[in-house]
């Protein structure tokens, strides 16, 4: 950049303006705050870096289990709009040391350029859904956990299986052979973690298929399918 | 909705041990109807039936589980007693010898409805004829 002191010649800020310009791959000036965004966003970027590539299998099953449920729902169409941005951002791990900086800043800004929208508002709204992600973090890794199953705990299923209805289909019935468990819907009695957005996510009709085996270490594994 | 699920129980977790039991008479009881299927039990061709009530108890599903292996075993022999005393049904197999067993049971209760069960007599004619060939 040609700079004398603090000040520019006002004959070369023209091309002193289009070289920045393109040192940022053209992006618009307030795109730029996307950097002051991700950088409160470290825990989003470190969520998509867990993820990996399982992001999209999980995040399809995840958006039916918090059907109406707003504000689940919202905050995992949040997850998966920002996705792709967070992801370039996630693509500076994989830059070889020997690169110029100046390419990895123009290919990277010209690269967020083309998923950042150009519009004032529509950015806004963007840049609002990274830090909404980023504020309800937890919830989302809670959601995205295969283990916790979006909240509904292992227990609280087994028990409703338990007191379930097993459904046993025989090889001559035309949808083939097979045996289901049907879920009670209505324990007994509530497991002491129980609470009622457990029944929120709740299918309300839906059966397991389930295949136990003997697992190493004189455990078990339980595979459950929804029908 | 939850479309597939693994999970991984040791020993020691007390609060699923239940389940598991449950779970695994649940699949013996399941493969011992396959079985009576097999066999060509008339009870159990193409049936589609819940094993339990809810909240049924482990020793539930125990009993029905030990009244299974009488009726299989019960079948068991009493097919091979039919076969051993009528030769010739060894010409059906185990489902054809099941659907003539269904033939006369709707024969028969249509024998107490209808005044010509002779109409009726079609359901099992064919299996008659496999067994005893033209001279019927």
């Amino acid at each position: 950049l040609i700079v004398v002191g603090n000040t520019i010649p006002l004959t070369s800020a023209a091309p002193a303006l289009q070289e920045l310009e393109g040192l940022f791959g053209g992006l618009k000036s307030w795109q730029l705050e996307i950097f002051h965004v991700i950088h409160e966003a470290h825990d989003v970027i470190e969520f998509f870096r867990e993820q990996h590539y399982e992001f999209d299998e999980r995040s399809r099953m995840v958006t039916q289990e918090v059907q109406g449920y707003r504000f689940g729902s919202e905050l995992v169409n949040y997850t998966i709009a920002v996705k792709d941005v967070i992801v370039q951002f996630l693509s500076l791990d994989r830059i070889e040391a020997e690169t110029h900086w100046q390419v990895i800043l123009t290919t990277f800004c010209k690269n967020i350029g083309q998923l950042l929208p150009v519009e004032r508002k529509e950015l806004d709204f963007k840049l609002k859904m990274i830090e909404n992600v980023q504020l309800n973090i937890q919830e989302i890794r809670t959601y995205f956990s295969l283990r916790s199953s979006s909240g509904i705990s292992i227990p609280f299923i087994l028990q409703l299986m338990e007191q379930g209805v097993y459904q046993s289909q025989l090889q001559l019935h035309p949808n083939g052979q097979g045996m289901k468990n049907q879920p009670s819907l209505f324990p007994s009695f509530p497991p002491s973690h129980f609470n009622i957005q457990n029944l929120l996510f709740f299918p309300k009709n839906f059966g397991f298929r389930i295949v136990l085996e003997q697992g190493a270490h004189k455990g078990y594994l339980l595979r459950f399918w929804s029908r | 909705m939850i479309q597939a699920m693994t999970v991984y129980v040791r020993d020691a977790a007390v609060e699923v041990i239940h389940f598991i039991e449950i779970c695994k008479l649940a699949q013996e009881i399941h493969n011992l109807r396959l079985e009576l299927e097999q066999e060509g039990h008339p009870c159990y061709q193409g049936d589609s039936s819940a094993l339990n009530e809810s909240g049924m108890s482990r020793s539930k599903f125990q009993e029905k589980k030990d009244e299974l292996q009488v009726v299989l075993a019960d079948w068991k022999e009493r097919v091979q007693e039919v076969r051993n005393e009528h030769p010739r049904l060894l010409m059906l197999d185990r489902r054809q010898l099941s659907q003539l067993i269904r033939g006369f049971f709707v024969l028969l209760s249509k024998v107490s409805n209808s005044p010509s069960p002779i109409l009726s007599s079609q359901n099992i004619i064919s299996f008659l004829l496999l067994v005893k060939g033209t001279n019927l």
